[in-house]
C-alpha cells in the first residue's frame, strides 16, 4: 500500500514537475497579462482599438525562444486576462482569442518564411495588422454581420497599424537583434 | 529597420491605403442615381423609361385624361393627374428604387428603377 502511494506520488510530482522553459513561459505570459490588464482600463475611441502592447511581450518571446514559447505566452495571455478583466467567454474574449490567434499564425509563417529578413519592428507590425484583421472577420461573420461594420474596417487597420509601428519600435528598442534561423 | 521590416510596412502601408478606396470609395448612390430610372406604365404596357439626372416633362395620355409626369433634381413626381383624389399628385417626389405613384382612373404607374432594393415589400393604403 505504502509503495503505490510513494509510486503515485512520484508519478504526479514526474506529471507536474516544471521545466525551465515552463518558468519562463509563466513569467513572460505574467509581464503580459499585467500589461493586458492595464490596457484593459484605458478608455478607447472607437470599439476595437487597443494600443495592443501586449504584442510587444509575443514578438519578444517569438525573438527570443522561438514560436512554440510565443504561442503559450500568447494564449496565456488572453486566457489569464479575460478571467481577470470577467471578459472570459464571452464575445470579447471570443475576438481577442482570434485576434491572438491570427496574429500568432502570422508570426509563425513570417518567420517560417522571411525569419532572418525581419527584425521585431516587421514582426509587430504584422502581428498587429493579422489580429486586427482576423478579430474583424469574427466581429463581422459572427457578432454584427452588417455593412455598415465594413466602413469601420480602414480605420481598425489604420490604428492596426499605427500601434503595430509602436509596439514594433518598443520592441526593436528592448531586442535589436534578428531572429535566430527559423525554429 | 531591415529590408525585410521595409517591405511589410510598404505592403502594410498599401493594404491600409487600399481598404480605404475599397470601403470608403466614392459611394454607389452617386452611380445608382446616375443610372437610376423613372419607369411610366399606361394601361399595362411601358409608355416611356427615362433617366433621372435629366429634367424632363413628360404628358401621359390615359383613358381619363392626361398624367403630366416631371422629373427634376434626380426625383420624379406626379405634377398632375385627371383623377379626382390625388392621390398620384400625393405620393410626392419619387427618389429612392421602388418608389411609386399610381393613378388608377387615369391608369398610369410611376416607378423608380434602380439596384437597391427598397425598404419596403409593399404599400397598402
Amino acid at each position: 500500500m505504502v509503495t503505490l502511494a510513494s509510486c503515485l506520488l512520484y508519478l504526479v510530482s514526474v506529471l507536474i514537475s516544471t521545466t525551465r522553459e515552463d518558468h519562463l513561459i509563466a513569467w513572460l505570459a505574467a509581464l503580459a497579462i499585467a500589461i493586458h490588464v492595464l490596457e484593459a482600463a484605458l478608455p478607447s475611441p472607437i470599439p476595437g482599438v487597443k494600443p495592443g502592447l501586449a504584442n510587444v511581450i509575443t514578438v519578444l518571446a517569438l525573438l527570443l525562444y522561438g514560436w512554440r514559447v510565443a504561442v503559450w505566452v500568447s494564449l496565456l495571455r488572453v486566457l489569464a486576462g479575460s478571467l481577470l478583466v470577467g471578459s472570459f467567454l464571452s464575445p470579447t474574449f471570443l475576438l481577442s482569442l482570434t485576434g491572438a490567434l491570427a496574429s500568432l499564425a502570422a508570426l509563425g509563417l513570417a518567420t517560417a518564411v522571411a525569419g532572418r529578413h525581419l527584425s521585431a519592428l516587421g514582426l509587430c507590425v504584422l502581428a498587429a495588422l493579422a489580429h486586427m484583421l482576423g478579430q474583424f472577420l469574427v466581429a463581422y461573420t459572427l457578432i454584427i454581420p452588417h455593412p455598415a461594420l465594413l466602413k469601420l474596417l480602414p480605420v481598425l487597420l489604420t490604428a492596426a497599424l499605427l500601434f503595430g509601428l509602436a509596439s514594433g519600435t518598443i520592441a526593436r528598442m528592448m531586442y535589436p537583434q534578428r531572429p535566430p534561423a527559423a525554429p | 529597420m531591415t529590408r525585410g521590416d521595409g517591405l511589410v510596412v510598404i505592403c502594410a502601408c498599401l493594404l491600409v491605403g487600399l481598404s480605404y478606396v475599397q470601403f470608403w470609395g466614392a459611394p454607389d448612390a452617386g452611380d445608382a442615381s446616375a443610372t437610376r430610372e423613372v419607369r411610366i406604365l399606361s394601361g399595362g404596357t411601358e409608355f416611356a423609361r427615362l433617366p433621372l439626372d435629366r429634367n424632363a416633362l413628360v404628358e401621359v395620355p390615359g383613358p381619363a385624361g392626361i398624367t403630366r409626369v416631371e422629373i427634376a433634381d434626380g426625383a420624379a413626381r406626379c405634377a398632375a393627374s385627371p383623377g379626382s383624389q390625388g392621390i398620384c399628385q400625393r405620393a410626392g417626389w419619387l427618389r429612392e428604387a421602388g418608389d411609386m405613384a399610381v393613378s388608377l382612373p387615369n391608369r398610369v404607374l410611376i416607378e423608380i428603377l434602380g439596384e437597391t432594393k427598397g425598404p419596403f415589400d409593399s404599400i397598402n393604403y
